[in-house]
C-alpha cells in the first residue's frame, strides 16, 4: 500500500517536473533568440506548459476519415506510460530509483525504443501525406540515432562493468565520474538524445516549414497534449539519465544525516545542466536535412562511439579502469 | 532491488494514471474529409514510402543486437566484444567499398 502511494506521488511529481523543464527549455530558447518567452501564466510564466496541456485536453478531437482510430488512441497513452515507467528506474535522491532491478539500464533502452515505435505507428495511422512523410523521416532518423545512443550506453556498461544504474553510480562514487573516462560517449549521447527529442538540429520529422508538423500534423486535442507530454517526459528522462551515467547522479558532498536532501539537490543540479546543454544546442544550430543527419550519424557519430568503445576496452584489458 | 510485484504495480499505476488523464480530456470527436491541419486542398491519402537508405536499416539490425549483447556482457572484457567489433567494422568496410 505504501509503495502504491509512493508510485502515485512519484508519477504526478515527474509530470510536474517535466512541465517545469519545458518552461525552462522555452525560456532558454527564447533568451537565445532575444525574446522573453512565456511570462504571463504564473510567476515568470512557469505555469504556461500546464495551461497549454489543459487547453489541449479540452479541445475537440479532429481526425481525417480513414485514419486508424484504435492506434491513434493507444499511441499517446502508451507513450506517456512507457516514459513515465522508465523514470521509475532513475535515482532522484538515493543511489537507487523507486524501482531498481538488475539490468535496468537495458529496460530503459527498450522502453525508449517502444516510444519511438509508437511515434512511428501514429504517423502511419493517419491518412495524411504529411504525417506519413514525417513518420518515414522519423524511421530513418531512428535507425541513425539509436545506434550511437545504445553504443554510448554500452560503453558506460563496459567501463563500469554493470548494466544496473545503482551499480554504475556506486562505481563512480569509488572511481572517477564517467564523463572523465568516456568524454566521447558523452558527446555522442548528447547528439543522439537531441535526435530522440526531435530538437533542432534533428527536428526533421516535424519540420514545420517543410511538412507542417510531420507525424503529428493531424493530431489535436488530448492526443496532441499527450504527445507533447511524452516529449517533456523524455526530456526529463534523458537529462536525468545523462546526469546519472556521466556525472554520478545524486553523488556529491553532503552533511551527515542530510544525504537524501543533498542527493536530491545534486541530482537536480546535474539534470538541469544536461537540460541546459540540450536547450542551448537547440537554440544555436540550424536544422539538418534528413540525408545530412543520416550521413552525420552513420559516418561521424557512430565511428566516434566505436573509437570510444575501443579505448575503453583497451584501458580495461590493461587494467587502467 | 524489487520484485515482480513492484514492477507490475508501478506499470499499472502509470498506465491507469495516463488513461485517467486521457479520459479527462474532451472526448468529442469530429471526422473530416480532407487533412485539415495543413491548410492546403489536398486529398486524404496514405503515401507509399520506400526508405532510400535500406542498407542502413540492415546495418541497424546488426549493430543494435550486437551492442545490446556487448552491454549484457557488462564489461567482462571477453573476446566477444572484439569479435563483434571486427564483424561490424567489416560490414562498414564492405559498404564503403560498394
Amino acid at each position: 500500500m505504501e509503495y502504491l502511494l509512493y508510485s502515485i506521488i512519484f508519477s504526478v511529481s515527474a509530470i510536474l517536473v517535466a512541465f517545469f523543464l519545458e518552461w525552462f527549455d522555452r525560456k532558454v530558447y527564447a533568451r537565445i533568440q532575444h525574446r522573453v518567452g512565456p511570462k504571463i501564466t504564473g510567476p515568470h510564466g512557469v505555469l504556461q506548459p500546464i495551461a497549454d496541456f489543459i487547453k489541449l485536453l479540452t479541445k475537440e478531437d479532429c481526425l481525417v476519415k480513414g485514419s486508424d482510430t484504435l492506434l491513434l488512441d493507444m499511441g499517446p497513452v502508451l507513450s506517456v506510460a512507457f516514459v513515465l515507467f522508465s523514470l521509475f528506474f532513475i535515482p532522484f535522491g538515493y543511489s537507487e530509483g523507486l524501482l531498481s532491478i538488475p539490468g535496468d539500464l537495458i529496460i530503459i533502452i527498450v522502453l525508449s525504443s517502444f516510444v519511438a515505435v509508437m511515434i512511428l505507428l501514429t504517423g502511419y495511422a493517419q491518412k495524411s501525406a504529411y504525417a506519413n512523410v514525417g513518420a518515414a523521416r522519423w524511421a530513418e532518423l531512428f535507425i541513425s540515432f539509436e545506434i550511437p545512443f545504445v553504443i554510448s550506453l554500452a560503453t558506460i556498461t563496459v567501463a563500469s562493468r554493470s548494466i544496473t544504474i545503482s551499480e554504475i553510480i556506486s562505481w563512480q562514487a569509488h572511481n572517477l565520474p564517467l564523463i572523465v573516462i568516456a568524454p566521447i560517449a558523452l558527446v555522442t549521447f548528447i547528439f543522439s538524445s537531441l535526435a530522440k527529442l526531435e530538437k533542432t538540429p534533428f527536428d526533421i520529422p516535424e519540420a514545420e516549414t517543410e511538412i507542417a508538423a510531420g507525424w503529428m500534423v493531424e493530431l489535436s486535442g488530448r492526443k496532441l497534449a499527450f504527445f507533447r507530454l511524452t516529449k517533456d517526459l523524455e526530456y526529463l528522462l534523458l537529462s536525468a539519465l545523462g546526469a546519472v551515467i556521466f556525472l554520478g547522479g545524486p553523488i556529491g558532498p553532503s552533511l551527515p544525516g542530510l544525504e537524501l536532501i543533498f542527493g536530491i539537490i545534486w541530482m537536480a543540479i546535474k539534470t538541469i545542466i544536461f537540460a541546459l546543454v540540450f536547450s542551448i544546442l537547440r537554440g544555436l544550430v540550424a536544422r539538418y536535412r534528413i540525408d545530412q543527419a543520416i550521413h552525420l550519424f552513420w559516418h561521424k557519430v557512430i565511428p566516434l562511439t566505436f573509437f570510444q568503445l575501443i579505448i575503453i576496452v583497451i584501458l580495461g584489458l590493461f587494467g587502467f579502469i | 532491488m524489487q520484485g515482480l510485484l513492484e514492477i507490475v504495480l508501478s506499470f499499472s499505476v502509470v498506465l491507469i494514471l495516463s488513461l485517467l488523464l486521457y479520459f479527462l480530456g474532451n472526448r468529442k470527436k469530429r471526422e473530416t474529409e480532407d487533412p485539415f491541419a495543413s491548410g492546403e486542398k489536398i486529398p486524404a491519402m496514405r503515401i507509399q514510402y520506400l526508405a532510400p537508405w535500406l542498407f542502413y536499416v540492415i546495418l541497424f539490425g546488426v549493430i543494435d543486437v550486437a551492442f545490446l549483447l556487448i552491454a549484457l556482457t557488462a564489461g567482462q572484457f571477453t573476446p566477444i566484444i572484439l569479435v563483434y567489433m571486427i564483424i561490424v567494422s567489416l560490414v562498414f568496410i564492405i559498404l564503403k567499398l560498394k
